[in-house]
């Protein structure tokens, strides 16, 4: 795309520029995609994992039974991989009213998550009675992750900490059994159901 | 019956890691699939209007046993002017101490 059609479709899309500034919910829809060329019949989760494989860094040489050794500190920051892109490293801050020359305090939350399409966050906003929730959500998680209330803002960005694990596991040919010291238990197989409306689960 | 494909194991699991090989199965324990509702839970106290100090006497109160769910740093602000920062995360007490961010591959035949 040219850059003169690139600045036609921003002015063209200035509307949810205004939307956004007035607390209206801004989302993309269909048609604003293929404008911008995006558009693809693949699922929504296909098109999500594509856009984000830029964070996957080069591959290092591993022995994945090796024991994790002090380098890991060095080269291992979670999601984004590379510590050397500073981008990819999320921040969040918050200032006490005490040191403000307005007495309120001061918060910024950015997640660097990188701008795709489709957007990782949509604007929600949520208004009863005489209260309000308003802030950034995303699709499948049914709440405002990062936002504000009449009285109270929040944010949270990710510790990358160590929380958890994986193992490689030795199972029997029909999958029934897996393989630990030294002997075959049993594996607990759980269903899960995800209801979709309109479907039969 | 084929192990199931992990195409985005990468990201999932630390960018350093290639995406597990296809031929394995994998198990895996993380805090934030503990059930509960955690930040949800959080949320809704925010919904009713707390303060910064009533908040995080609340969440002290909730998660009293520790917070399970999503690792976060979570910041608050009010409009009294207060602030308020914990983080909330399960940490596993590992037998191998050593300093490690992201996941490893661990080997399933043994505790």
């Amino acid at each position: 795309m040219e850059s003169e059609e690139l600045a036609n479709l921003a002015d063209e899309l200035t509307p949810y520029t205004k939307n956004y500034l007035n607390n209206v919910v801004t989302v993309l829809d269909d048609s604003d995609v293929k404008k911008l060329g995006k558009w693809s019949d693949k699922p929504l989760s296909e098109v999500f994992l594509e856009s984000i494989d830029h964070l996957k860094s080069a591959e290092p040489k591993r022995d994945w039974n090796a024991k994790s050794s002090s380098n890991d500190r060095k080269t291992n920051h979670g999601m984004g991989g590379d510590s050397t892109n500073e981008a990819m490293h999320s921040n969040n801050w918050v200032i006490s009213g005490k040191h403000t020359t307005t007495g309120k305090p001061m918060l910024a939350n950015d997640p660097h998550l990188g701008a795709s399409i489709p957007s990782f966050w949509t604007l929600n906003e949520v208004v009863w009675e005489d209260k309000f929730l308003i802030g950034g959500s995303t699709p499948g998680v049914p709440l405002i992750g990062i936002g504000k209330s009449k009285n109270i803002s929040w944010g949270q960005t990710s510790p990358l900490c160590d929380t958890s694990d994986l193992w490689q596991e030795t199972v029997n040919e029909d999958v029934t059994k897996y393989f630990v010291d030294g002997a075959w238990r049993d594996l607990t197989i759980v269903k899960e159901t995800i209801k979709i409306k309109g479907k039969p689960d | 019956m084929q192990p199931k494909t992990m195409k985005s194991g990468g990201v999932l699991f630390g960018g350093t890691l290639p995406d597990p090989k296809h031929e394995f199965w994998y198990s895996h324990a993380w805090g934030g699939m503990t059930p509960g509702e955690g930040l949800i839970q959080i949320v809704k106290h925010i919904s009713n209007g707390v303060g910064v100090t009533e908040l995080f006497s609340k969440i002290e109160e909730e998660f009293k046993d520790g917070y399970r769910g999503i690792p976060m740093n979570f910041v608050v602000a009010d409009n009294a002017g207060d602030i308020g920062y914990m983080m909330l995360a399960a940490y596993p007490n590992r037998k191998d101490k050593t300093p490690f961010i992201g996941n490893r591959v661990l080997n399933g035949e043994t505790t």
